[in-house]
């Protein structure tokens, strides 16, 4: 019997490859027994897939009988773990090995066979099979998902660990896998066309990966929205609205504050900054406070950003400008003064995963200046942040008058202004009336006491969103006091001012300062958003007053992923090679290939101008050829010249067509061609013992003659064109 | 037989070989209008030795064609019994005798003679030659490829001219003896006749009398000595070049290889085409056989050897693409 070696050598590549699928598959989620089990029912599935084709059972029924045979042999392989006896005799370890094998195998075999012989009958079948392959080769790789670079640790650590990129790495595996898909599905099994094609796809999503700009974290995440980012991007395209006198007007645009914080909803929460502390600092009350916009404006019914632009000049209005010249206030920063006891200088630099429309600052920042990107494949910019940091405990900051004594009137009632709401003032001297009479005058214990009040009495929860009604805040407040951050933050504030305190509401991001796990680098995530309110203090600045509700409903941020932190600020360290002197630590693929297209680019822009170079010569030198020379060649030299001359003006021998057609096709405006043709045949062709040829200038007559004969025929400028043209005689054949 | 010696001068022989292929196409041309192509391919085949199929419907002149060529070659020896031109009308009855001859009784020597039949002749049109049983077929094949007849167990040579233009109708095929592939391959060239033109067929009603009358005798004949010597100088003064060699063989294996094609030619139809391809050379004046001669015989030699796969059925078109190739290599190759 003859074996067809190429079929064999299919069926023994397809049954490897599911094998591998399954192995790789329940490797993620399974024990050995479990991969082994997998990869043997993915390769005799494969195998029996066309004997089951074969057989006379139609399509559904061999699909539903798989089905239904899975189940059994389901509940038989689980018998191990499930039967009490069995699961005894094995002992725990190997009862369950056993079970595990057997489902894989089991599982694989029904489902790779019956999915296989469906293949074979039709073929359409295939986009299961190979999706069904992909997903189980993806499995152990999908770790990564959600800007989680770090992972899967197994893939990523020995990259890292030789100063690699892995991004690229893990693109590099889905455009692999992309590129075998669509090889499988083109289904051109032939061992030639198939290393082609897998060559230039693979080339091909080489550079998409390497020159594109796709592989940043948030494309990795492609849903994540920071805080808020939706409401200012909206204010970013338009100017602000115009300060609206009457609190019950119903044309009023609709500001939204701060959208609340998207823990828990979708699953990870992604990193959306990187922050590098330059000095070692920790926060009295263990939280550091990332600012990014204030709203301190009370348009009548609610609390806006300010538009006035007498107040809130602490809070940067724009990025800061790279270059030399970037300016210390060019982004708006006028900083309050603060006195130097209670405050440290603390510099940071901000490197943003996540386009933001403001730029965010540990508190209070007073200096920001853009640095160069350390790396443009994760963060989309970054800047160094000088901040007047408070150090020390609040109680510090006892006896401190509330507000500037600097501040005009306006001013003051900026910060002060509140709902017409007799319930605020109300409330507020309520609570302030629990203090002890000493400390009843002094603004922060007023305040604190507020905070503590709200902690005690308030319900923190994600699902009271309710925010959009002008009177949100007193509902929530004179209500049942359940709500979140955005919530307490206003309603502090609204507290606090009506004791006249100057305070505002901020939003960014508060990032306990465990996570930082003792390094210099903390990752935030988009979990981290909040609103918190802060009081003016003389000397100091802003304070924040972040009411941290007693009961709630919600689970705290999860900490940051410890691996993705390091990696990241490992990545953010490496700074613009100008600014540090120093030679780069780290090999990045990307800029290699970058570096090798620009060589490459260069290089065939040099052999271009060569190559064009080097035609042109060519091209002088065959049509000179017939003039000089030795004799024994000058037949071939003068016709090619003939030839060359006419594919100048367009003229080339068809593919296939003899010369003597050529010339006869031509004969009628080019005559001389026939001649030199048969002088050039019979050369060629004829008997070397008695050759014929024509003598020189007979030659040169019927050459000049072809150039008389194409000069009568053909247009001027058609001629010139070809002339100038320096590749015409590599068209010669 | 033949006593006629070559002269020495290469150049001499080429030219009256030249001359005599000019000759007797004068007279057909005279003899037929409107069959310039059939006439070249009759005397290229003539010249190269090789038969002739012409696969045509009644009335197009194949008689006159085949008739007029025997007209056009002088028995130069006309002692011997073998004439110029002979007819066989094939039809199912025939017997192997009818065209071979028979040994008979001489009762006036008391001895055995043989007989000849029509196939000693120069040129012999076996007409409709798929009319008559496969015995028959064999016989006049045999005739054809070994150039002598069997009789009684006695060999009896055919002249050296020897030339048969067989025709078949490919219209009127009920109860015929179709040709099997391996005997076309004793064919050089298998040539369909179509219509002739609208103006040739006026000139054919025009010009009928007067070549009635005198067919031709006014234009000067050739010798069959002179055609027999005409044959040996193209065979060995025409050159084929190794080039061509290669180019052929390529053809056939590519033909060979082509899954439109389900039998290959053989070697026999290239070895056959060698003197067929400088026939055709000398013809056009050529002392050295060209790419051109290739392209233009190759569907005459090649169709009819071939047996092409299921579905498919232009047989010119499968061989044009399958030599293609071939072709182009020749043609650049004369560019170095």
């Amino acid at each position: 019997m003859k074996v067809d070696w190429n079929l064999v050598l299919k069926r023994l590549v397809g049954a490897l490859v599911w094998g591998l699928a399954l192995a790789v598959g329940a490797w993620s989620i399974s024990v050995s027994t479990g991969v082994l089990g997998g990869f043997l029912g993915g390769f005799l599935g494969f195998l029996s897939g066309p004997l089951l084709a074969k057989t006379r059972l139609r399509t559904p029924t061999l699909l539903a009988g798989g089905a239904l045979l899975g189940v059994v042999g389901l509940w038989l392989a689980a018998l191990p773990t499930r039967s009490r006896i069995l699961a005894g005799l094995f002992g725990p370890e190997l009862a369950y090995g056993v079970a595990d094998g057997t489902t894989w195998f089991l599982g694989g075999v029904l489902l790779v066979g019956c999915l296989h012989a469906a293949t074979v009958r039709h073929a359409s079948f295939m986009a299961l099979e190979l999706a069904l392959v992909c997903l189980a080769l993806i499995t152990p790789l999908s770790a990564h998902r959600d800007g989680f670079i770090s992972r899967p640790h197994f893939f990523v650590d020995p990259l890292w660990s030789q100063g690699w990129d892995p991004v690229p790495f893990l693109m590099a595996v889905g455009a692999l896998t992309a590129a075998t898909l669509l090889v499988l599905s083109v289904g051109r099994f032939n061992r030639r066309n198939t290393l082609i094609d897998l060559g230039l796809l693979l080339v091909l999503a080489f550079l998409v990966t390497a020159l594109l700009p796709l592989n940043r974290l948030q494309q990795l995440a492609p849903e994540q929205k920071p805080m808020g980012q939706n409401g200012q991007q909206e204010q970013e395209g338009k100017p602000p609205p115009p300060m609206e006198q009457d609190p019950k007007g119903q044309d009023k645009p609709r500001e939204k504050p701060p959208e609340p914080e998207d823990k828990g909803e979708q699953g990870q929460p992604k990193p959306v900054a990187l922050v590098l502390f330059h000095d070692d600092f920790t926060p009295a009350d263990g939280f550091y406070y990332f600012r990014q916009k204030t709203m301190s404006m009370f348009n009548g019914a609610r609390l806006v950003p300010d538009t006035t632009g007498l107040a809130d000049r602490d809070v940067p209005s724009r990025f800061p400008a790279p270059g030399p010249e970037a300016q210390p206030g060019g982004v708006g920063i006028v900083p309050a003064p603060t006195d130097s006891s209670l405050t440290r200088t603390i510099r940071t630099t901000v490197n943003l995963i996540v386009a933001h429309p403001l730029p965010i600052g540990l508190l209070n920042p007073t200096r920001m200046e853009a640095v160069g990107n350390p790396d443009p494949y994760h963060f989309v910019r970054a800047y160094k942040v000088e901040s007047a940091a408070f150090i020390g405990d609040l109680s510090a900051l006892m006896g401190r008058r509330a507000g500037s004594p600097l501040w005009s009137r306006q001013v003051w009632s900026h910060y002060t202004r509140t709902p017409e709401d007799p319930r605020y003032l109300r409330l507020a001297n309520e609570i302030v009336a629990r203090l002890q009479e000493k400390y009843r005058q002094d603004p922060l214990a007023q305040a604190v006491m507020v905070k503590l009040w709200l902690e005690t009495e308030g319900t923190y929860s994600l699902s009271q969103r309710i925010l959009d009604s002008d009177d949100a805040v007193a509902r929530f407040l004179f209500g049942d006091k359940v709500g979140y951050c955005v919530h307490f933050a206003h309603a502090a504030t609204y507290l606090v001012r009506s004791l006249g305190i100057p305070a505002r509401v901020a939003t960014g991001y508060a990032a306990d300062a465990r996570y930082r796990f003792e390094g210099s680098a903390l990752l935030l995530l988009d979990a981290n958003s909040h609103a918190w309110c802060e009081i003016y203090l003389d000397g100091v600045g802003w304070v924040p007053l972040d009411v941290s509700p007693q009961r709630t409903d919600a689970r705290p941020p999860p900490p940051p992923d410890a691996d993705l932190q390091r990696m990241l600020g490992q990545l953010a360290r490496k700074e613009a090679p100008s600014q540090e002197g120093k030679p780069q630590q780290k090999r990045s693929l990307t800029e290699l290939v970058r570096k090798a297209l620009g060589v490459m680019a260069r290089g065939a822009g040099v052999l271009l101008v060569l190559g064009v170079l080097a035609a042109w010569i060519g091209k002088i030198v065959r049509r000179l050829a017939p003039y000089f020379g030795s004799e024994r060649t000058r037949v071939l030299r003068t016709f090619r010249a003939a030839l060359d001359c006419l594919a100048d003006v367009g003229l080339t021998r068809p593919f296939g067509d003899t010369r003597e057609r050529f010339a006869r096709d031509l004969g009628d405006r080019f005559e001389a061609l026939s001649v030199l043709t048969e002088f050039r045949m019979r050369e060629a062709l004829g008997d070397p013992q008695h050759p014929s040829r024509p003598e020189g200038q007979e030659l040169l007559k019927h050459y000049r003659d072809l150039g008389r004969q194409i000069r009568r025929s053909i247009p001027f400028w058609r001629r010139f064109l070809g002339l100038l043209n320096p590749f015409t005689w590599l068209f010669v054949r | 037989m033949n006593t006629t010696t070559i002269p020495a001068d290469r150049g001499t022989l080429l030219d009256q070989a030249y001359e005599l292929a000019q000759t007797l196409e004068k007279r057909l041309h005279h003899a037929i209008r409107g069959r310039e192509a059939v006439i070249d391919l009759l005397l290229t085949a003539l010249l190269a030795d090789g038969h002739v199929l012409l696969e045509d419907y009644p009335g197009s002149g194949k008689t006159t064609l085949a008739k007029a060529l025997g007209d056009s070659i002088e028995d130069d020896q006309p002692h011997d019994e073998i004439v110029a031109f002979r007819r066989i009308q094939f039809t199912p009855d025939l017997l192997p005798s009818d065209i071979t001859g028979v040994t008979v009784f001489d009762p006036d020597t008391g001895s055995f003679s043989f007989r000849p039949g029509p196939l000693f002749a120069h040129i012999v049109l076996a007409d409709e030659i798929n009319r008559t049983s496969p015995k028959v077929q064999a016989a006049m094949l045999e005739a054809m490829a070994e150039k002598q007849v069997t009789v009684d167990n006695v060999s009896h040579p055919l002249d050296e001219l020897f030339f048969v233009v067989a025709t078949q109708n490919p219209r009127d095929q009920a109860g015929t003896y179709p040709l099997p592939v391996a005997q076309h391959d004793r064919f050089l060239f298998k040539i369909r006749m179509d219509y002739i033109e609208r103006e040739a067929e006026l000139d054919v009603l025009r010009s009928a009398r007067e070549r009635k009358q005198a067919p031709g005798v006014h234009l000067p004949r050739v010798s069959r000595s002179a055609v027999v010597l005409a044959r040996r100088t193209i065979e060995s003064f025409v050159h084929v070049d190794e080039r061509i060699h290669t180019c052929l063989v390529d053809m056939a294996r590519s033909i060979r290889e082509s899954p439109h094609v389900s039998q290959g030619v053989s070697t026999r139809s290239l070895v056959l085409m060698l003197p067929a391809l400088q026939a055709c050379a000398l013809k056009r004046g050529r002392d050295y056989v060209t790419a051109e001669d290739v392209a233009y015989l190759a569907p005459y030699v090649f169709a009819h050897r071939m047996e092409l796969a299921p579905g498919i059925d232009d047989a010119s078109e499968v061989i044009r693409e399958c030599t293609r190739p071939a072709m182009e290599a020749l043609t650049r190759s004369t560019l170095r």
